[in-house]
This record gives C-alpha cells, structure tokens and sequence, in this order.
C-alpha cells in the first residue's frame, strides 16, 4: 500500500473512532439542558389561550369551520370532490357548454387529478370582510389584477419645463395659467384620440377610451392655484400634511404631466405602447394649445416628450426575455413602491418612534399598512410576472400570490411582533448592523416558523413551500427594513430567513429550493461586481436571478417599503411616482389593493378598457362609465 | 508578481506539468495559451457548404427551429448550385474578399473537407469595436463569392439572388440574430444577443465545449474555465478585491492545481459526495488554510480562516472532485446539478458557517439549475445549456462542473454532444490546439513563470 | 508537510435530540435503524418502471461494450452497477409531511449524498426526486422504505401529484394524498398501497408497516418543533447561521476582507 492509501486507511478509522466516542457523549442530554427543553415546551403549553387569543386564530376557525389548532382534518377526502366548490361546478357546467357548442372538448374535471378532496377552502381577503373563492385570484378571472396590470403599463409622466423653455425662448410665447388649462383641457381630447390638427383623421369613440386623462403633477402652489381643479393631482388632500409637504418641497416647481394611456391601447399592443400613445397625443395637444407649425423647434419638442424628460415605468428588458418599456418586468422596485398608497394618511414619523406615540395599536395600524401594500407587490410578483409573463400562465404561482392577500398571516404576525417593539424598543432606532438586528430577525422568523406548527390550518392554507417562503421573506424584510429604515437591511433579514432560518428549522424552503435569490442574494447585497449588488430600490424582475424564480417580489417590495417606513419617508424612489398612482381617478385602488382584487373576486369591481361600446347589444350605461370617485377611502 | 500565491499543474494522469507557476500565469491576460484559445473563438468562422447547397436548392431558409429546421419552405425559389463542386473557388474568393495586407503569415481562410473555416484577420478585428466581423464579413464575402461563381444577379436571376442571403442570413434583420444552425456559425453568439455586458465567451453551448475536448473530463473542464474565466475577466468580475480570489479559484477548479482535485477523487473513488467534503476539509485544516476557532458545548468546531480566496478555491476543488465523483459513478450528465446545488450545504454546517464555495453564489445558481434541468418552466438537459443562461450567470464557477458532468456521461442524454455539437467533434480534429488543453494550460504557464513581473 | 490535524467531521451543530438525528442520519458510517422488510418485487411494483422480474431496460450498452474517447477519469471513478450495466435512469419520488416527518427535503439531499453513489437529486418543498440508474434505485428504494426515515403515515410515494405535503392529515393520521396510493386498513393496522407512485392500480396492494406511534414520531422527528425541540432554543445553529450569512455578504463585497476573528 501507499504511504498516502495508509494514511487515508487511518482517517477513516481514527473517524470513525471519534465519531463512536462523540456519540457516547453526545447521546446523552445534559440534565441542565433537558429541564430547559421541558420548560420551553410547559412555557409554551401555557399560552396555548393566548394563541386562541390571536387574530389567525379566529380567521383559520371562519376559514376552516374546525379548530385551528388540531392538526387533523376528520372530513378529508369526504366533501365531495370539486363539487365542494360552486366556482369549480359553474366551471364544469361552463366547460360542457363550450365543448358543446365548439364542438371541441373543453375544460373537464375527468381529466388529470381528482380535485377537491381536500376542502377548497373559501378565502377571505384581507381584513375587509370579503371572502372569494381561490380561483376567483387567478389573474384571468379577476378583473382588478388585470387593471392592476393596466394602470402601471398605461401610465407614463412627462416634465413640461424643458417644453416651457422651448417655447419662451425660440418660439416667444408665454405660459400662463390659462394657456396651461387650454392645453390641459386639449390633451384630454388627445389621450382619447382626438384630432386637432387635421381633418380627416380618424377618431375614437370617447366611451372606449374613458379611462384616457392627463393631470399635472407639481409642488408648486401657486401652479397649482393657477388650474382647474380638474387638471391636477391635489397632493394636500391626498396625503398627510407632513408627506405631502415632503412631496411637493422634493417636486418644487417643476411641472410633470401624468398621463393615462386607454386601458385598451396597451391591452390590444404593449406598455410599450403607452410611451409612444402619450408621447404623440401630448405634443399634439401642445401644439395645438400653442399654435405651433410643423416647425423645426417642434422636433425638439417631439425629442423632449419621447426621450429627454419622460419616466417610464418599466425599462426595456434583456434580450432573452424581451419585452418593451412599461412592462412589469422592467419596473424597478423602488417603483413597485411607490405605487403602493397605503401610508398615505399616516403621520411622517420613523416606525420606532411611530409606536412610541401610539402603542401597540398604532404598530398593529402601520404593519397593516405594509402588509395591504406589499400583497400588490405580490401579484406582480408572482401571479404576473412569474406565473404569467414567465411560465404562461400557471395556476400555481396565483395561489404564492394569494398568501399575501389571504389568511391575514403576515398582519398577525408582524402585529405581534409590533406588540412586542413598542413595549420593549421604547422608539429608539435600531443601528444599521446585522449583529444587532439579527437577534431581532431571528426572534420574528422563529415566530412565523411556530405559527405555522402551531397553526396546521395556516400551514394547509398557505400549502406549499413557496407560500411559506413568501410570507417569511416579507415578514423578516419588512421588519428589517422598518426597525433600520433600510431597504438593504431588510433584503439581508429576508435573505437570511429564508436562506438559512427556514430552511434548516424544516430543511425545505419553497418550489425546488425557493432559496435561490436568498442564497444569491447574500454574497449580492453589497457587491461592486456589474450583475451583482446595488440598492434594493433599483433591483426589479429583469435584475438577472430575480427574473426566473418566485415568491421573492414581495420580499423585496417589502424591504423597500418597510424601510420607507421604517425611516419617515415620503417617498422610496421617486416622489413623481408616488404622486401619480395617488391620482384617484385611477380604476385600481392602489389604497386597498386587496379591497380592489376581493371585489374584483366577487365580480362587483368595474375595470376600465371594456369593448362594451362597439359590440352589439351595447348597454353602456350599465357598465359603471361613470365610476364614482371615492375620495374618503375607508382604510 | 502581486500575489505571492504559487501552485503546480497536473495533467489528467496526475503527472505535474507546472511546477512552482505564480497564479498570474494563469490568467487569461498573461497564459499565451489562453490567449490563443480565446484569439481562436473570437475570430473564427465556419461555413457549412453542403448545408448552404441544399438550403439553395431546396428553398429553405429563415428557420426557428434548432432541430428539424422543416418550418419553413419555398421551393418555388430553391435553385440547384453545385456548390460544393466549387468548393475551393468560394474559399479563395472570400480570402480575396477579406484578406487585409500585411497578413501575419496565417492562413485566413481553408477549406476542410466541406467546411471553410475562416479565421478573421486581426487587423480587421483590431478596428472593430466588436467581434462582430466575423459574421458580417464573412456572410457577405460568402454571399458575394457564390454570385459572382455562378454568375447570379438580379437580372439573370432574381430570385436566387436573394435566396442565397436569405439561407445565409435567416431572418436577419427582421430576426434579430440568425437562424440556428444556419450554413454560417462562429464559436461564440453574435454581439447583439448577448444579455449583459462582457459576456461574450460565456455564449457558448455546453456541448459545444464537450465535443471540443472530446469528452476528456479535466480538458472539458479546462476548456470551460478557460473561457468562462475569460468572461468574468471582461465582465469586471475579477478586478482588485476579486482578482485573486478568481485566479485561485480557476487555478484549483479549472486546471487541477496541486492535483488537489484528482486527490480528492481518487481517495473518494468509491465513496460519496459528502467523503469528498469532509476530505477537502481536512486537507484545508491540514494545508493550514482554516483553523479551529472555537468549540462549542456540543463539541461542534468553528473554523475560521485567514484566507478566504483560497478557502474558496479548496471548496471549488471539492465540489470540483463530487460533481466528477457523482456523475462519474452514475456515468450520467444529469447528476451533476445534484452535486453543485447541495455541497454547499455540507460545507457550510462542517465548518460553523465559512461561506460556501462563491460565497454562496455556485449554491443559489445551482440549486436553480437543478430545478431547471428537472421541470417545464425551461431550461434543457445540462448540455444544451449556453454558459451565460439566465439560471447560469449567477457564478462564474457553474459553468466548468457542468462540463465535466457532461464529459462523463455514456450516453443517457437526448441532446448529447454529438447530437448538438457534431461538427465541434470534427473541429478538434481541425484544431490541435484543443487537445490535451489542460497539459498546455499548464506548460504555457511554466513557459512564462520566469517572465512574470508585478 | 504541515502537522496533520485531528479532524473529525462535524457533520453539524448542536447537541439537542434532533441535532443528533440530523448528524447520525447525514453520517453514512452510523447506519440507520430497520424497521420492516420490504420484498424486492413489491419495490420493483411500487416503483412502476418496470414489470417485475422483467430484465432492465438499456439506454446504453453496458460500459464495457461501448468504446469511448480516452479519459482517464472514466478509470478512476467506479461506476454503479447500474451505470456499468447501462441502465434508463428512472426515478422515485417521496412526498414528507409537515407534521413530524422522520424527514424532509432537505434532509434527503444531505442523506443520499452522503450515503448514495451516482445521485440525481431535487428538492422541492414537500417533495424529493431521486433519480438513479434503475437497478441502483431499486436498492436505494429499499433502504429509502425500509428504515427510520419513512414512516408509512407522513412519508409517501408520489411520482405525481405530490401536493398535501403541508395539509392537516386524515382522520387516521395519514398525509393527504389526492390520488389516495395508500389507505390505511383498520384490520391490519397497516398503511397500504393499493396503487403505485404514479397512481396505476396495484394488481395486489402492498402493505408498508403500521404508521409509527406518536412517541416514536416525537423521537424521530427531523425538524426543530415548538412542541418537541423548540427552534428558537438552538443556540450553535443560529450562530452558526447568523455568522454564515454575514460571512457571505462580506465575501461577497470583498472576499479579501474575511478573517479569523469573524
């Protein structure tokens, strides 16, 4: 034998020596430790009322109609198949009077898998007292999430000052207050297609295109003074006054137009559509309201409208998987934020110092606000981006999507967690240091992993891995990011939660290893390498590893968004932004957006971009044309 | 030399070919081996001319499909060029076409068999501000060449003329890349198709590099370091902080430094992957590269290093050694995306939490190429996958496992090197300069130890 | 040469009850406790690869036979059977409930790297894909069936239609199973296959062993619980956990910048 087989002949026998002894010493608790175990497990025994107590608790009894805490499920297998559901049976009826009259089958339950032998389980959504079926969430059949969609790929903001100069300065006109109402009120006659210039042009019929309005957006009160109440977004109204003088102090005088794409120009094309659509009806709209020619200085009009000063939502997207701007897998994060409205009426104050003030009450009312945000966060995530753009339209990652809209885990538990930080943080700031916060993070991840053991309802509710994975990364990011007010300390948290805390707690995470972008994420948060690092707030869905794999959006929306909260800000990237999704003529409600999808579930929320005008038996009227407008929400 | 760090290359049969080299001798800017590799798949192009016949002929072009091709068919236009009978009158009509003066002495354009194979001229390429020369010059030197041959214009035949552009560009521009497959193909992707920035030599297939290295596993594996190194060169990825950590990291996954790897597979040669963990981190204790640092109540050791860069490369080393060790046992290119998704694992509960092999990157990119090569949302058997995939990009160290995985397999995959790769077995014929490549790898870097300075 | 360390494997942290399970069932040198005896035919049943008995499928010649390219790597590695005989890779795949697993995705990879040669593995949530050369697989199968680490209740085989995982459990304790592959039979007290992993109907139904009483499920369960051995309690694991993700985020910012004090 070689010296080097002897040698390797020896480690295995010396390790498997070691191993013998240290399993002698190790097999045996030490009695310090066992009394340790057995008090934890009494601890925990006792407060077994208090889990009674908490709000999972009395949903997963409405949810279930058992006892949420009994891991059994007696009436399995025993509720009659999918006829459980009536969704499910108006599907079987619908699909054989399809395949009747196509005469090419269609849906049919006696294909595939036997469905429903476990309960389909009624989801309520939310805290708004609305209860939808889970097919009811997927994206095809919900008409919120389809306009959800539709305003962020139909909206794109224009900066008029560059035009303003253009028009001082080479052409010699003024802009007035009432030039800038005549060109407000032009430019609602050209986002719906309306001719100015010439005769002959084709029009478009004003019904179909009724969602199609533009608005300016500035902080400058007297630009505001100067218009009709009509033509701008009232940002004093909208916001807390300490936000919107954030807002309006960040926009200063600048003048940006919002305008709204028809729903159906983008449905019938792509976001790509809505920059060309705004870019073109605008300049025509400013030409007519100034008089301009086919002049030479309105090329560089054209120039600034379609490139100079204009913000897209989304960028355009590496070539493998390509898509136009304003299409959700160009937005960046920081955007997806912005949208989110739900912090509107909140006071500007930084989270610890927020629960400081208002006690347990008012951490459970700001969590609220993360966790109603970030489900939109979700939906794109996952029902859109992934389970649509990407995999063409699965069922699965609609259900992902749906553990932030159901079940009210992630408000019960970051709830409780507030509890406990406005007893114990006494409102001061946490230091941006992960060997400080780690200790926070694993007391909060601990505590959705025992929620899920405690609760096997929750833990049928949200079924898979990958919904687990989501509620986990949303939790322990929001909470880092809210208790540091950086959305960088919050990708760590939610990095690590998953990553680690998750996955060795019960050795699985998500869908084939969900820890992916955490595992990534890790070595990624703060490289200086070109694909790698970077603020949260500028990452997105065509960021490389976050495009193909899921339940990671809401992670990061939520890192984002607590942060902005976390830190008492107005805004998470762009106050522009912020601004134009508070515009309430917007059909989705970026408030509530879990109000919008449960109506939409229960077939009572009236989407823009119908065809209801040009088809026959055209009954309008009835169509909800002329939506109210709510500005009081209820939150 | 900046680095003080000095290894030896072994072969394949475990005999040193490079004793005492510095790492810089293996970097793609100094190892004029390398060099030539990658000055080889930036400038050459091959022109399939029975390919280009039968598409004339048949009226076939403007193809989706990488295999089959049958989509799309317009016999009415096809025309019945003897080209291959004027096999040589087409190659000396593009040397006409491209040559520049002053050539090196090479000789740009040969026909083999029935392929030319076209090497662009470096001052062509010097001026270029991308490699893309090699398609465009020489898809229009062919198209130019095979009118003039057979005297098509659009007076005398307007259809052919534009049935010859149309097999040998595709779609293009309407496309914006050309058809696979088509007559005209290079080693690496056209410019334009790249997503993300200096990722040229990481577009290439894996099968490709298979067939390259004739599936010789550690040739695979040096091939693929040589060029997905390369890439994370151009890509800024290993630049200051970076650089060492990726000499050492290629040095001992790539070209089996200190014959680390081939150690580790042969004393594990009958064991598992988890024996090639605990092996590695017993040599990295033994080298002195980790340390214990403390022990916990259990017992548990927490290990600690000094070095990172070259824990990391020891990691690579053995994750290297179980992706051989896996898919060798079960002679299978499937099995190696086990190996690389779940080490790390073990790695990092061994060691107290040392980061894994790329800090954790070659875990979460492998963990998705798993997934990928086992489900419907995409991906492909491991050998179809180009190095710069979506799933594959997140760590520059993926891509050479993958490889040797495939290098080992008997023949259990449906798209197998000589399914995709046919012509790149036949092009290592061509070429010597990809055999034995990580024999060169290693005696070019003893050639120019000496020569190295800081 | 350096002054050789004593190292033995750490396998992992901890010093609680499952902590140790974890490390003894991640360790090939410790064997893992028999609880029943499975016949080979019903294995090759359960399976559905092949009908039993029947001689196995080649995708390729055996190793010997096929004349390959040089490379002396091909000599040093030692195929599996199965690899030498040129057998069709097939698969099995395992579906481990929420509730007290003997064990879990996870716990497979480490388990079948470690103790398995020539493995194609890919962890999912609820569900385990090992794919192995068939004859390999079927010996893998038995050990897979056999042992501690599968509980007739809260472990399954489901090569299709894995959900349940995560679902409270039937009346008789057993995990869900749309397909219902396995009942549990009152007379015998046995959890039985009366179908195979891809849910065909068993010509005779195969009886896997009683589910496990719960005290042997506390015992065996692979996964820290809030009522067996609380997560939060585990000291060694979240340092080590807490160090590795701040480990990686430093190395991923400048891999120089690690040293021994962190």
């Amino acid at each position: 034998m070689t010296s080097k087989e002897e040698e390797l002949k020896k480690f295995v026998e010396e390790r498997k020596k070691k191993m013998e002894e240290e399993m002698v010493k190790d097999s045996t608790m030490s009695s310090r430790e066992v009394d340790y175990v057995r008090e934890l497990y009494r601890a925990s025994q006792k407060f077994i009322d208090i889990e009674k107590g908490r709000d999972i608790y009395q949903t997963m009894k409405e949810i279930w109609n058992a006892e949420p805490l009994y891991e059994v499920d007696e009436k399995m297998y025993h509720r009659g198949g999918y006829r459980q559901s009536t969704r499910k049976k108006e599907f079987v009826q619908a699909g054989r009077e399809v395949a009747q009259r196509r005469g090419i089958p269609s849906y049919n339950r006696a294909v595939g898998l036997p469905v429903g032998q476990r309960m389909l389980e009624p989801m309520p959504v939310g805290k708004w007292g609305i209860i939808i079926e889970q097919d009811d969430s997927h994206h095809m059949n919900n008409a919120a999430i389809q306009q959800l969609n539709d305003d962020i790929k139909r909206t794109v903001i224009m900066n008029l000052d560059l035009a303003h100069r253009m028009l001082q300065v080479r052409v010699g006109k003024e802009v007035t207050p009432e030039t800038l109402n005549l060109y407000m009120e032009t430019l609602q006659h050209t986002m719906g297609a309306g001719a100015v210039a010439q005769e002959h042009m084709n029009e478009v019929n004003p019904y179909l295109v009724k969602d199609a309005w533009a608005k300016i957006i500035t902080g400058s009160d007297e630009i505001m003074d100067g218009l009709e109440p009509e033509f701008y977004i009232h940002i004093d109204e909208l916001f807390h006054p300490d936000r919107a003088a954030a807002l309006k102090k960040a926009i200063g005088d600048s003048i940006w137009a919002v305008l709204r794409v028809p729903t159906l120009a983008v449905r019938m094309s792509d976001g790509e559509e809505a920059g060309r659509w705004a870019a073109m009806q605008n300049t025509m709209a400013f030409i007519s309201a100034y008089q301009l020619s086919g002049e030479h200085v309105i090329s560089d009009l054209a120039y600034a409208f379609k490139h100079a000063r204009v913000i897209h939502m989304g960028d355009k997207m590496w070539s493998s998987r390509a898509r136009g701007r304003n299409e959700i897998g160009g937005i960046p994060d920081g955007f997806i934020a912005d949208f989110m409205q739900c912090e509107r009426d909140m006071p500007m104050i930084p989270y610890v110092e927020y629960i400081q003030q208002e006690g347990d009450k008012g951490a459970r009312r700001m969590m609220g606000r993360l966790a109603e945000g970030i489900s939109m966060a979700a939906i794109l995530d996952n029902t859109l981006w992934l389970g649509f753009y990407m995999s063409g339209g699965i069922g699965f990652s609609n259900t992902v999507a749906t553990s932030a809209l159901s079940g009210g885990a992630n408000e019960d538990v970051l709830g409780e967690f507030s509890s406990l930080a406005s007893k114990y943080l006494r409102g001061k700031p946490i230091a941006t240091n992960w060997d400080i916060l780690k200790i926070l993070i694993n007391m909060i991840v601990t505590y959705v992993i025992e929620t899920y053991e405690k609760f096997p309802t929750l833990a049928e509710l949200h079924w898979g891995g990958a919904h687990k994975t989501s509620i986990m990364g949303t939790v322990a990011s929001g909470v880092g990011g809210m208790l540091t007010g950086s959305s960088t300390m919050g990708l760590w948290a939610g990095n690590y939660a998953i990553a680690y805390a998750m996955k060795e707690g019960w050795l699985r995470t998500g869908w084939a290893g969900q820890e992916i972008q955490d595992h990534l994420g890790l070595p990624y948060l703060c490289s200086y390498r070109p694909e790698e690092g970077n603020l949260t707030e500028l990452h997105g869905l065509n960021y490389p590893f976050h495009s193909y794999s899921a339940g990671h959006g809401n992670q990061r929306a939520s890192a984002n968004y607590g942060a902005m909260l976390g830190r008492g800000s107005a805004w998470v990237l762009s106050p522009v932004v912020k601004v134009a999704f508070a515009d309430p003529h917007l059909a989705f409600d970026f408030r509530r957006p879990r109000y919008a999808i449960g109506r939409a579930g229960l077939k009572e929320f009236a989407p823009d971009g119908e065809r209801t005008a040009i088809l026959p038996a055209c009954d309008i009227l009835d169509r909800g044309i002329l939506k109210e407008i709510d500005k009081e929400f209820p939150i | 030399m900046k680095y003080k760090d000095k290894i030896d290359i072994y072969n394949d049969l475990s005999k040193c070919v490079a004793k005492d080299v510095p790492i810089e001798a293996l970097s793609p800017v100094y190892n004029p081996y390398m060099g030539k590799i990658l000055d080889l798949f930036k400038r050459t192009a091959f022109i399939n001319l029975p390919k280009l016949q039968n598409c004339i002929k048949e009226g076939k072009a403007g193809w989706e499909t990488s295999t089959g091709q049958d989509e799309c068919k317009m016999p009415w236009y096809g025309k019945d060029l003897p080209i291959m009978d004027h096999a040589e009158e087409i190659a000396n009509g593009i040397r006409d076409r491209i040559k520049v003066g002053g050539e090196d002495g090479e000789d740009i354009v040969k026909l083999i068999e029935d392929t030319i194979v076209v090497k662009m001229p470096k001052k062509v390429m010097e001026i270029a501000a991308s490699r893309d020369p090699v398609y465009t010059w020489v898809m229009v030197s062919l198209a130019q060449t095979v009118a003039e041959v057979f005297g098509i214009d659009p007076i005398k035949d307007l259809n052919t003329t534009n049935m010859i552009k149309a097999v040998i560009f595709g779609r293009y521009p309407q496309s914006t890349t050309f058809s696979p497959g088509a007559p005209v193909s290079s080693f690496l992707k056209p410019s334009n198709t790249i997503d993300g920035l200096g990722c040229g030599y990481s577009g290439i297939t894996v099968n490709h590099i298979v067939a390259l290295a004739n599936k010789r596993t550690m040739d695979g594996l040096a091939l693929a370091s040589i060029l997905e190194q390369a890439a994370q060169w151009e890509m800024g990825n290993s630049i200051g902080w970076y650089e060492r950590y990726n000499l050492l990291g290629y040095a001992y996954e790539g070209y089996n430094a200190n014959n680390m790897t081939l150690d580790l597979v042969k004393e594990n040669r009958s064991g598992t992957v988890a024996d090639i963990v605990y092996s590695t981190i017993k040599r990295a204790l033994d080298d002195g590269v980790i340390k214990v640092k403390s022990k916990a109540a259990s017992g548990y050791r927490f290990y600690a290093t000094n070095d990172f860069p070259m824990y990391n490369a020891y990691e690579l080393s053995g994750t290297t050694a179980g992706v051989i060790l896996n898919s060798g046992a079960m002679r299978a290119g499937q099995a190696a995306s086990a190996a690389i998704a779940y080490t790390h694992d073990l790695f990092l509960y061994e060691t107290g939490g040392l980061p894994d092999a790329d800090t954790g990157r070659m875990q979460g990119a492998g963990i998705g190429f798993a997934f990928y090569t086992h489900s419907i949302y995409g991906g492909a058997g491991p050998g179809a996958y180009t190095f710069d995939h979506v799933i594959l990009r997140g760590s520059g160290f993926i891509q050479p496992l993958i490889v040797a995985g495939m290098c080992l397999d008997s023949g259990t995959q449906l798209f197998s090197p000589e399914m995709t790769s046919g012509a790149f077995f036949k092009i290592r014929e061509t070429f010597p300069i990809f055999q034995d490549v990580l024999q060169k790898v290693g005696e070019s870097a003893e050639e120019i130890k000496n020569d190295l300075k800081g | 040469m350096a002054e050789k360390s004593e190292y033995v494997p750490n396998v992992y942290p901890g010093k609680d009850e499952i902590s140790e399970r974890r490390r003894r069932l991640w360790d090939k040198n410790r064997s893992l406790l028999k609880y029943r005896n499975i016949a080979e035919d019903d294995i090759t049943e359960l399976l559905s690869h092949r009908s039993v008995r029947s001689a196995y499928v080649s995708v390729h010649p055996p190793l010997e036979e096929i004349i390959e390219p040089y490379d002396p790597i091909k000599h040093i590695v030692v195929p599996t059977a199965g690899a030498r005989a040129g057998d069709r890779i097939r698969f099995i795949q395992f579906s481990d409930s929420f509730h007290k697993p003997p064990i879990a995705p996870f716990g497979r990879a480490r388990l079948y790297l470690a103790r398995f040669r020539g493995v194609d593995t890919v962890v999912y949530s609820g569900r385990e894909l090992l794919e192995m050369r068939e004859r390999d697989l079927e010996k893998a199968t038995k050990t897979l069936l056999e042992t501690e680490i599968f509980n007739p209740a809260l472990d399954a085989l489901k090569g299709i239609t894995v959900h349940g995982h995560s679902l409270r459990l039937d009346e008789d304790g057993l995990m869900f199973d749309a397909r219902r592959r396995y009942i549990y039979d009152r007379e015998t007290g046995q959890v039985v296959y009366i179908k195979d992993q891809m849910g065909n109907v068993l010509d005779n139904p195969i009886p896997l062993g009683p589910p496990m009483p719960e005290d042997e499920v506390k015992k065996l369960c692979i996964t820290y619980s809030w009522d067996t051995q609380p997560y939060k309690a585990r000291t060694e694991l979240f340092e080590v956990m807490t160090r590795a993700a701040k480990l990686r985020v430093m190395g991923g910012f400048n891999p120089e910048s690690i040293n021994e004090k962190m």
